[in-house]
């Protein structure tokens, strides 16, 4: 790869990654692992004596892959 | 099942397949070297890493919150209700991930900024500001329905005068009894509490009847008394008469002036023209 080729691989890799994610899509990278998104509900929390209603969110997971 | 990165990679960079296939292999040959040795970041995606013969990888802020955009500006919001309402609350945020945000979110709260964030996964945690504001504007809002509930009560009393004090009870001399139980012995005095003739009166609930209305400010046994307590009002009010009435088979002569289409009016004739009158007028409806 030149290395503005290596650049331009590089933004697209990351690119399809963070738009694919962002659409709750798993993604697998063959030879490095699979990309995946959690979704975690709103959930009531008690902490020093408040109750409280957490708000929803999505957490990224990476599982490697087993080769 | 998870989508291969390869024919998105080769969409994106308008490549065949298998140029996109070599080009990724490149790619990720150098980035697992990296990562064995210190790691490599990506920016704006996050950082692998690989320890124990095991690759990790952290995502940075950036990819944090670009996977929760939906989610943006929700903070976590106290609650007040009862457990049970509260359990079910939670219950029902436990939705799709793709479902609306409105349908999760407690509260919107300010949005996030910039890449160097460092916040972890969730939108902000903490009580937001929005919602001391919520507060606020709640109290602010109570507080202006007050007002405006004063200012209706204040309106419709002014102009339905359903609370003014009874007309015979201005009567000074009628505390604790009516008017015409307190009548006063004819000409006796030259203040005036003379008694109402309720039997002759019409009826109070109809305040609106034009010219009835007027301010009582004398009364006598005697036709010529009245009229003599009347010359004196006549130099100062254009209108001034004598109306007679009868109280308990008893006829008075009243000073009346006026004439006012209501009582309202009558009253605040009354109370604008006080310090010319005696303290014992009162509004009467004669007519």
């Amino acid at each position: 790869m030149s290395s503005s080729t290596a650049e331009q691989v590089i933004d697209a890799f990351i690119d399809v990654l963070r738009d694919e994610l962002a659409e709750g899509r798993a993604v697998e990278v063959p030879s490095l692992g699979t990309f995946s998104v959690e979704h975690h509900p709103s959930a009531v929390e008690e902490a020093d004596g408040t109750r409280r209603l957490t708000p929803p969110k999505n957490t990224v997971a990476f599982t490697p892959d087993p080769e | 099942m998870p989508e291969s990165i390869t024919p998105l990679l080769a969409e994106r960079l308008d490549v065949s397949e298998k140029r996109a296939r070599s080009l990724l292999r490149t790619l990720l040959q150098e980035l697992r070297h990296r990562a064995e040795t210190d790691g490599v970041q990506l920016p704006e995606l996050g950082t692998f890493q690989e320890q124990d013969g095991v690759l990790t990888f952290e995502p940075s802020p950036s990819l944090r919150r670009y996977v929760n955009q939906q989610y943006e500006g929700l903070s976590a919001e106290a609650l007040t209700v009862a457990p049970s309402d509260a359990a079910a609350a939670g219950m029902a945020g436990a939705d799709a991930p793709d479902a609306a945000p409105s349908s999760d979110a407690p509260v919107p709260a300010e949005a996030a900024s910039d890449d160097s964030d460092a916040r972890g996964d969730a939108p902000p945690t903490e009580p937001s500001r929005s919602g001391a504001a919520r507060r606020t504007s709640v109290l602010v809002g109570a507080l202006l329905l007050l007002i405006a509930l004063g200012g209706v009560g204040w309106f419709v009393y002014n102009q339905t005068n359903v609370l003014a004090p009874d007309p015979g009870s201005t009567n000074p001399a009628s505390s604790g009894q009516t008017a015409e139980q307190t009548a006063p012995p004819p000409d006796t005095t030259q203040d005036e509490t003379p008694p109402s003739d309720s039997a002759a009166a019409p009826e109070r609930d109809s305040t609106y009847a034009p010219n009835s209305w007027a301010i009582v400010v004398a009364s006598r046994a005697s036709r010529a008394a009245a009229e003599e307590a009347a010359e004196r009002y006549r130099i100062r009010f254009d209108t001034v008469e004598v109306v007679s009435g009868t109280v308990n088979n008893e006829t008075w002569y009243r000073v009346a002036i006026g004439w006012y289409d209501s009582e309202p009016e009558a009253e605040q004739a009354l109370d604008a023209q006080a310090a010319s009158l005696p303290s014992g007028a009162w509004t009467h409806r004669l007519r």
